[in-house]
Parts: C-alpha cells; sequence; structure tokens
C-alpha cells in the first residue's frame, strides 16, 4: 500500500468544460482556486462553481462559451462531484497567457428557466367571475355552512362561498340567475356544493359545460334545490350529459336560477356555491396521461412527476425511482395561471413534504442532470467525530418562538378583502422551561383566500421552521470521512447535502430533533441537516452549512435561492 | 549531450556540447530541485488509499554554462544569434548525461542567454564566447516514448484475462499519464460506451477479473417479499449473448403481468472471491442485464447492498436492454474505514457480498435477466469513453491523451509510422481520469457494452495499444 501526503486539488480532480452543442471539450486538472458548493434547503442541488483556467496565449477553445457544460471529475472513479452550466467564461488575454476565470451555476439554473403555465387543482374563488347577469351583489366570502364534499380528497369543507344576494321581486323565464364563471378551460373534473335559502321548485342549480363533442355549452348536470340543504356534485366523463369519450371540459359555468315560469319571491334570497375544485390534465413522468379525472388526489410526487411529463423532462433526466417513497402528502392545491418555474413547483412540492428535498445533480446515462427527490429522515449519513472537522455553531436562539400570529384573507365582499388573523402556538421546551412565551408573525394576505384551518397550519409550519432550524452552524470537513450511506470513506469533494450529520461535538439541545414531526422536544442525539456545501480546493476542504445557516421563517426569507424573474424594460408601440 | 531539439524526440537544432561548442564548467549544468506543490492546510496523515495521490511538482530551472570556440569571431556572433533565436519561444533542451544511454527532454520556457561581451581584449580570442544559458522548464524531464504493442483485450469475465491490460516494466520516476489508442471498428464505429480504470499500486497482477466478476446463475437469487405481481426465479444456459453456464447463461426472472402494488423484485447475492493484500480499495460495482419483453425499454430500479449500505441508482428507460449498468462505488472491506488508523494494523481484507435488488417500476409483464456482477477498481484513475455515434468511416483509430483527457480521431495509429490524418471527432469524448502509469506494473481494466446503442458479446474483443512517455524527476 502506498501512503504518500495529499495531493492538492489537480492530483483528484479535473475540470471538464464541453461546449453545450458540439464537440469542444477542455479538460484541466482543478486549479487551485476552484471552488463549488451546493445547496438542498428547500432544494436545487449543486449551486455555482468557480475557478480560473491559465491556457497559452491565443488558445482559446470554442467549449468556453456560456452554457458550456461544466463539470468537476474526480478523476479516480470517473464521477461528476459538481456538474452545472458556464454562466460567465471570464476571459483575461495576455500574452503571458489567457485566463479564463470560469463561473458556473448548477444543474438548477435550468429549473429557473423552463416556465409554463398551469393548473392541476384549482380551489381559488378568484378563479371564478361574477357573470353579473342579475342585478344584484356577488362577492366571494366567508361562509361555514358547508360540510365537506365527498368527493374531496383532502376531506375539508371550503372557508369561502361564492354568494350571490338576490333582492326580492319578480323575473321572467331564466331572468333571475346567479352565475359564475370559471377563469379556464381544460378540466376534467369539477366537483363542489350549492345552497340556496328559499325552497321553491323551479329555482335549479346547473353546471355548463362546453366539451369538445357537445359543441357549447350544455347543461351537464342539474338539480332542483329545497332550502337549506347542500346539494352536492361532481362532474367528469360519463357523467350526466358529459360524453364519456369527451376527456376534457372546454369551459364552465355554475348557474343558479329559475328555468320556468314567472317566479316572484317577497324576501331576499341568498346563493351560495362552496366546495369548489377544479381538476385538469395531470401527466405521469414519461407524459402520458395521468387519469385526474378517475383519481383526482394530489401527491407531492404526482406534482413533480407531472412536471416531469409536462416538459421538464426536456431538460432533465427522471425516472420514479429517483423519488423518495414518502412524497405522498396530498397536496390541496396548485394552480399557476401566471406562469410558474420548475424551481417554484419544486420548492411548493417541499412546503407540503417539509421532509423532502430536491436536487438536479450529475447527468445519467441520458446526459441530462438527474432530478431527484430525497428524504431528510433517513439515518444520519455522515457522523463526525471530534477532530475530524472544524465545528462552528452560534445563536439561533433569539429566533425561535412558541406563538404565532397569523394575518390571512379569509374572503371577498364585493370589491373589498377580507382579512383576519388567528393565533396559534406549540411548545418549544427551551421557552417553555424558561417560562417565556414569544410570538412571530407572519402575514400570508398575499397567498389568495384560505380558510382559518389553513392559516392555523401555516401558523404552525412557520413556528416549526423556527424551532427546527433553529442553530446556525458550520462544521468544515479537511480529511476523508466515514459516508455511512454509501458505506465508505468520502473525500471533502465528494460530500453532499441533503442529509442528516451527527455532530457528538454539540450540545444535544443546539440540533433539531431527528423527528420532523412538529413536536420539538430534545431528543438526545445532536443531529443536523446539511443544508448546503462550500468546497474549496485550496485548503481541500469543504464546509458543511447545518440547518439554521438559513433561517427560513415563511414571510421573512422563503428560499435560499430567490425564483429569478426576467427584467424587461417596457416595450413602446 | 546538451542539445536544443525539435521537440521531444525530434532534430537537433543547436548542439551545445559538441564539437567546437563545449558546456564551459560542465559540472556547472544546474537542474534546480524540484519543489512539491503545496496546499494550504495543516498536513494530515490518511492511509487512505485514494489520496495516495502525488502533489503536483511546480516548475524548476535549469542552467547550462557555454563555452563556444567558433570558426571566427562572425561565426560567433552567428552562434549566439542563433541561440538566441531558439531560446526565444518555448524550447525543448534533450539532456543525456556523459556515459549515460537514457535521454531525458526538458521544455523549457523563453529565455534570454548572457554572454560575455568580449568587443577586444587580452588572452581571450574574439572568436570564443562565454555565457550562460539559464530557463525555467517544466518539473518534469521527459523520456523518448514508449509503445506497447497493441494487445487483445476480451470481454468474457469468465476468462481469467478478461477485461485488463498489463502495462509492466514503466520506467522513469513519476506517474505518467498514458496515451490509448483502439484502431479498430469495434471501438471506432459502434455506439457504446466503455469503462477505462487502472490499477498501479502493490501488485496490481494479484487483482484477475475472476476474483472481481461473479457470474448471476452461481450466485443465489430470491424473490423479494412486498410487491406484487411477484416475478418467477429461473436459471438459463446456451445464450451466447450471456456469459459462463453453458453456452453463456444467467439469472432469470419473468414478471407476470398486473397492476403494480407495492415494488415487485428479485434479488442475486454474489460474493466476489477479492481478498489479500490488494483488495481494499474501492470498486465500481458493474452488473450486466438485459430486460426483455414488455420489460424492454422500461425503468428498472437497481438497489445495490453491499454490507450496511445502499446504492440506488435506476436502468434508465429507453436505450439498448442488454447493458453493463454502473451501480456506484464501494468500498472493500465494507463499512468501514478501510485501513487501521493505528500506524500498524492489518492490511488484508476480503469482498463482502453484492446482493443486487432489481425492483419493477412499471405495470405488465416482462423478463429481466442478470448475467454477471463484478467490481472494477476506483480509485485510481477511472473514466469512460463514449462514443455517440459511428466514426466517419472505417479502419480509424480512437485515441484518448491522458496528457488533456481528450479524445481524437485518426485515419491510422499516430505512433504506427506514418503519418495519419486527424479526423472530425464529434461524437468521442472521455469523462473520467485518464490512466496514468506508474514506474513499475499497472494493470487496466477495458468493459465495453456500458452504453446505450449496443448490445456486447461476451465474445467481443479489441486490440489496444498504449504509449507514454517516462518521467523524471532527475534525469533518466
Amino acid at each position: 500500500v502506498t501512503a504518500v501526503a495529499p495531493g492538492g486539488a489537480g492530483a483528484n480532480l479535473l475540470v471538464r468544460v464541453s461546449s453545450a452543442s458540439g464537440p469542444d471539450v477542455v479538460t484541466v486538472p482543478a486549479p487551485n482556486d476552484l471552488r463549488f458548493s451546493g445547496v438542498w434547503s428547500p432544494g436545487g442541488g449543486w449551486k455555482a462553481c468557480s475557478c480560473t483556467l491559465q491556457l497559452p496565449w491565443g488558445i482559446t477553445p470554442a467549449a468556453l462559451a456560456p452554457w458550456s457544460h461544466v463539470a468537476v471529475i474526480d478523476r479516480r472513479s470517473g464521477r461528476t462531484v459538481w456538474y452545472g452550466r458556464l454562466t460567465d467564461p471570464g476571459l483575461t488575454p495576455s500574452t503571458s497567457g489567457t485566463g479564463y476565470a470560469l463561473a458556473a451555476e448548477g444543474g438548477q439554473t435550468h429549473a429557473d428557466g423552463w416556465k409554463t403555465s398551469y393548473i392541476l387543482v384549482d380551489r381559488d374563488p378568484d378563479h371564478w367571475g361574477a357573470v353579473g347577469d342579475y342585478p344584484g351583489s356577488q362577492q366571494s366570502n366567508e361562509q361555514g355552512a358547508f360540510s365537506v364534499h365527498p368527493s374531496d380528497y383532502m376531506g375539508v369543507a371550503s372557508g369561502w362561498a361564492l354568494t350571490e344576494s338576490i333582492a326580492a321581486g319578480t323575473g321572467a323565464n331564466g331572468g333571475i340567475t346567479s352565475s359564475w364563471q370559471y377563469i379556464d378551460g381544460n378540466f376534467e373534473r369539477i366537483i363542489g356544493s350549492a345552497l340556496v335559502n328559499i325552497t321553491e321548485p323551479s329555482m335549479t342549480f346547473e353546471v355548463l359545460l362546453a366539451t369538445a363533442t357537445s359543441g357549447g355549452y350544455q347543461e351537464m348536470v342539474t338539480q332542483q334545490f329545497v332550502s337549506g340543504s347542500q346539494w352536492n356534485f361532481d362532474v367528469y366523463r360519463g357523467v350526466g350529459l358529459w360524453p364519456s369519450g369527451d376527456p376534457v371540459a372546454a369551459g364552465g359555468y355554475l348557474r343558479i336560477g329559475h328555468t320556468s315560469g314567472t317566479l316572484t319571491f317577497t324576501s331576499a334570497v341568498k346563493s351560495y356555491i362552496g366546495n369548489v375544485v377544479v381538476i385538469h390534465p395531470r401527466y405521469r413522468w414519461d407524459g402520458s396521461d395521468a387519469g385526474a379525472w378517475a383519481s383526482p388526489a394530489l401527491t407531492t410526487a404526482g406534482l413533480v412527476e407531472d412536471l416531469v411529463g409536462r416538459g421538464f423532462s426536456g431538460y432533465v433526466e427522471y425516472d420514479p425511482g429517483r423519488l423518495a417513497a414518502t412524497a405522498t402528502d396530498l397536496v390541496p392545491s396548485a394552480s399557476w395561471l401566471e406562469g410558474v418555474s420548475a424551481r417554484e413547483v419544486l420548492d411548493y412540492a417541499t412546503q407540503w413534504s417539509p421532509h423532502l428535498w430536491w436536487e438536479v445533480g450529475a447527468p445519467g446515462p441520458t446526459r441530462r442532470p438527474v432530478l431527484a427527490l430525497g428524504s431528510w429522515n433517513d439515518p444520519p449519513r455522515y457522523v463526525i467525530a471530534p477532530g475530524q472537522g472544524k465545528v462552528e455553531l452560534s445563536g439561533g436562539a433569539g429566533s425561535i418562538a412558541n406563538e404565532c400570529i397569523v394575518y390571512y384573507q379569509s374572503g371577498t365582499f364585493g370589491k373589498s378583502v377580507i382579512k383576519r388573523t388567528t393565533r396559534v402556538g406549540v411548545n418549544v421546551q427551551f421557552l417553555s422551561d424558561a417560562g417565556i412565551t414569544r410570538s412571530m408573525q407572519i402575514d400570508i394576505t398575499g397567498d389568495g383566500i384560505m380558510s382559518g384551518d389553513d392559516a392555523n397550519a401555516r401558523g404552525f409550519a412557520a413556528l416549526a421552521q423556527s424551532a427546527l432550524g433553529r442553530t446556525t452552524g458550520k462544521v468544515t470537513i479537511t480529511g476523508p470521512i466515514f459516508d455511512r450511506t454509501v458505506g465508505r470513506m468520502v473525500e471533502p469533494w465528494e460530500l453532499r447535502g441533503g442529509c442528516t450529520a451527527v455532530i457528538p461535538d454539540a450540545r444535544t439541545s443546539y440540533s433539531r430533533s431527528t423527528s420532523l414531526a412538529t413536536a420539538t422536544a430534545d431528543d438526545s442525539a445532536a443531529v443536523f441537516r446539511v443544508t448546503g456545501t462550500d468546497y474549496d480546493a485550496s485548503t481541500n476542504s469543504c464546509a458543511l452549512t447545518l440547518d439554521g445557516g438559513a433561517l427560513s421563517l415563511i414571510g421573512r426569507v422563503r428560499d435560499e435561492t430567490t425564483p429569478r424573474r426576467y427584467e424587461v424594460g417596457n416595450v413602446r408601440r | 549531450v546538451v542539445q536544443i531539439v525539435d521537440g521531444v524526440g525530434g532534430a537537433v537544432l543547436l548542439d551545445l556540447n559538441s564539437g567546437s561548442v563545449l558546456l564551459g564548467q560542465r559540472s556547472n549544468v544546474k537542474l534546480g530541485d524540484v519543489d512539491l506543490g503545496k496546499i494550504d492546510r495543516p498536513v494530515q496523515w490518511t492511509s487512505q488509499t485514494s489520496t495516495a495521490a502525488p502533489d503536483d511538482l511546480v516548475s524548476r530551472q535549469i542552467t547550462a554554462p557555454i563555452v563556444a570556440v567558433c570558426a571566427s569571431p562572425d561565426a560567433a556572433a552567428a552562434f549566439v544569434a542563433s541561440l538566441h533565436r531558439l531560446v526565444q519561444s518555448p524550447f525543448v533542451l534533450k539532456i543525456q548525461r556523459h556515459g549515460g544511454t537514457v535521454p531525458v527532454w526538458l521544455r523549457c520556457w523563453p529565455s534570454a542567454p548572457r554572454f560575455d561581451t568580449q568587443v577586444a581584449g587580452a588572452g581571450v580570442p574574439t572568436n570564443v564566447v562565454i555565457g550562460t544559458l539559464q530557463a525555467d522548464t517544466e518539473p518534469y524531464a521527459i523520456g523518448a516514448r514508449v509503445d506497447v504493442a497493441a494487445a487483445t483485450v476480451t470481454q468474457d469475465p469468465t476468462s481469467a484475462g478478461a477485461f485488463t491490460l498489463d502495462v509492466n516494466g514503466v520506467t522513469g520516476d513519476s506517474l505518467t499519464p498514458a496515451v490509448l489508442r483502439f484502431s479498430t471498428d469495434v471501438v471506432s464505429n459502434v455506439v457504446d460506451q466503455m469503462m477505462v480504470a487502472v490499477r498501479r499500486r502493490g501488485t496490481p497482477s494479484a487483482i484477475a477479473t475472476t476474483s472481481l466478476v461473479v457470474q448471476a446463475e452461481s450466485g443465489s437469487s430470491a424473490v423479494i417479499a412486498g410487491g406484487t405481481p411477484a416475478p418467477t426465479l429461473s436459471t438459463f444456459t446456451g445464450d451466447a449473448t450471456f456469459s459462463g453456464a453453458s453456452g453463456g447463461g444467467g439469472v432469470r426472472a419473468t414478471f407476470p403481468s398486473g397492476a403494480l402494488n407495492g415494488s415487485p423484485g428479485f434479488a442475486v447475492t454474489v460474493t466476489p472471491s477479492l481478498s489479500g493484500v490488494e483488495a481494499p480499495g474501492q470498486y465500481h460495482v458493474l452488473a450486466r442485464v438485459r430486460r426483455s419483453g414488455g420489460a424492454a425499454g422500461q425503468p428498472l430500479l437497481l438497489w445495490t447492498s453491499v454490507g450496511p449500505a445502499v446504492l440506488r441508482e435506476s436502468y434508465v428507460s429507453g436505450g439498448a436492454d442488454t447493458r453493463v449498468v454502473d451501480l456506484g462505488i464501494v468500498q472493500v472491506p465494507i463499512g468501514q474505514p478501510p485501513f487501521m488508523a493505528a500506524p500498524e494494523g492489518p492490511r488484508t481484507a476480503i469482498s463482502a457480498a453484492i446482493k443486487l435488488q432489481v425492483y419493477k417500476q412499471w405495470a405488465g409483464a416482462g423478463v429481466v435477466d442478470v448475467d454477471w456482477i463484478g467490481l472494477v477498481p476506483a480509485d485510481q484513475d477511472c473514466g469512460m469513453l463514449t462514443v455517440d455515434s459511428p466514426a466517419p468511416g472505417t479502419g480509424l483509430t480512437v485515441v484518448v491523451d491522458g496528457y488533456d483527457a481528450g479524445t481524437r480521431i485518426y485515419s491510422a495509429d499516430p505512433y504506427g509510422g506514418g503519418s495519419p490524418v486527424a479526423q472530425g471527432a464529434t461524437a468521442v469524448s472521455w469523462i473520467g481520469g485518464p490512466p496514468r502509469l506508474r514506474p513499475g506494473n499497472n494493470r487496466l481494466w477495458l468493459i465495453t457494452g456500458l452504453g446505450a446503442g449496443v448490445v456486447r458479446a461476451p465474445s467481443v474483443s479489441f486490440p489496444t495499444a498504449v504509449s507514454y512517455w517516462p518521467r523524471y524527476r532527475w534525469l533518466g
């Protein structure tokens, strides 16, 4: 066995830059100023890489151009330890040689660039427009009168209703109606509930949809009302007049009105429509139809697989084996009519499955970087024994709270918005031991109308975030350490985030609980999430960011990596 | 011998120690000491073989005093002029010690030789010039190229010499990059990927392919309980596409059709016979797998359990249905540091059992066959040669250049004499560490069939030639 002093970066790592389209490749031993990083909270994987190449004067390879592939390769195994795209070739020519200060972004940059606009499950009352066919007042407001719709996979009653007050009076056939039009077409199933406060046999409720074969709006289902009794509708292909061979409806109306004779009320009528869920077409990861009309429940796995099947697979490689088996959390709604990036969708998935992270990693057999969803709840990957790494932990107590005031939007009334607050509390051992109540506040009024239960859930989530991610810290590794997941010693450049590490040097009270449930009691293991890595070739060291390194309180800092929006100047016509 | 030459192994341009030109004070020809390139961190001892890569050296200087006795003062001026001309751009110096037989070449950076300005004076005639040539050089001196004759690399792991190519008796004193050459359409004209790895510590020849690779049919296999529809397992023989058992065979899992419930799958467990002092290290786990019937083109989830470690890889949908799949990297011995941290300790190890679990990912019938499961060293240099589309034409040579980790295609072997023509090489690439050779003995592994474009029968073989230039920290 040869035992030689550890080598420089170039002895073990190669930097390979290959043109985005074409055969040009530059491979050099890693320069000593090589640095690369990754971030796994809430996701992304490899983030940035920089180094300076010195090439002979006059050598300007075509590969050193924007959007070339950049890979840092462990030459011992041929494995890629960092992958991304060249964003800045940083050319500095001089007669003594040509310098290239390369700056690259990890494969996750594709998640910013890929954007589309779509809806999977829509529960947003703003997406229903009052048609205004009768001079009443239409609004969406808080309405607790509905019980749960039996077909709603979330099993919660809606916190809002599309409401119309119809003044007392007389109307001819069809003259007294309350109509609401859906903002978008191409849905596969629509469920909801309707209610009126009068008993009038000629008042009926109708779901009008346009399908390919109907050629126009058609009354798919019709129901006559009895006062005060909730009627649940659930319409999809093969139900009512919806032809079973027609997969999608192109547009929709919900209408309450009277359909025969002349109607006279002596007092005002109020109509309510709630529990409305619109299920849109959904893809499997391979681009085939997922049959959302038959199985409408949307899970985080379904959300991600739809994203892949919808077209993100053109940038990343994905197979169902790359998805943590626990991505089964239900997602109540997913609707991005205004457009959304793949990063935002993936981050959204981790909001509903906070035990997951996502990454765009090294290219797989298809040469596209591999998209994967991993779990924080796996057993600790690294055990950093005293002396194996430089541990720096600090603070975090200042951001712990055990009570949260949630400011949210509960409905609309006419053109005004109804905002409310709710207050939730959890038991945080630190604070209850000290007899202190510390409150934080979040403002989620920008997230649309939601029920009080949803607002409470967001408050709990924010408190859990603050309590779990409480320590700011990092540990710097300079030599090989044992990776318990792959069962071998790994070098600093091989360290990955998206896992947990046990740091016996730390007091147990500094770390988070190993269970990521809302319980935040101390469980006597100093286990930290490794949320980021930063490798520095000049010292052959890798700094692991421990949870809390980026405190993410909802409403303050949402993501460590900000979704990128492109700024364009105003176009004058 | 001290000569300025036209490249390594090239013609003499100016001889600095012959005829009328002498090295004045020959004992003063100084080649500066080499220094290790340093990185800024505390020295940390590790017996981890993977870090046993040497430091890079940094540049050094050579100093040569020169005395030229020329035919006339004008000839002296012409000599100095030609020396200036030759060294004002990067130049190559050939050096051979007096009485020695091994020349080395030093690649030098531009320099300005210094000469006494002897306009006229007592004692020294003006046809004699005295001076010094001093230049920065590369840290390593380069020896003459060594061409290792092309040898055939076979791909049937039941034969002892399969996959391997030995490069023995390498001279020099430092690691040196190798240039691999494949003058065969089997490599240049077939869409495929080839893994190339090297073992160069200890006694590389002690690691035989037969100790690394195990036929699936000689391991144990079992259905993994839980998921449905569960496969039925069998072994088969007489299949020339597979290696081993009576004309080629393996383990077959036949999945019935039916809705996917849980994770139906099967496991094949093999134990490589790898053991001894050469065993510790890190290895790629490879498995040769075929999917057919309804399984063709469908994704498989391949989990590899070695001791406590579980490596998760996907056999992605699409591409060739018979393929060698890279399942990840394991360490021997598994699950613990490879050596005792104490200054002395046992240094032998054995391979743990490798359990390959194959899970179905699609609803429907299908057949999955496993040919063999094996290890390939992955802790010195390892990389992958990829041919994405057949080279334009036949009879071409694919070259993997260890100096720039690049690939090239020529009309013939560039070191086989003649003047081959470089071809466009738009669809050939190399990713990873090209093999470096240490002085002494080295063993290369070359395994084809990892790509998505072709089915490689075990009978396939191809010639592989290796060339290298010995590297010297001192002289030859």
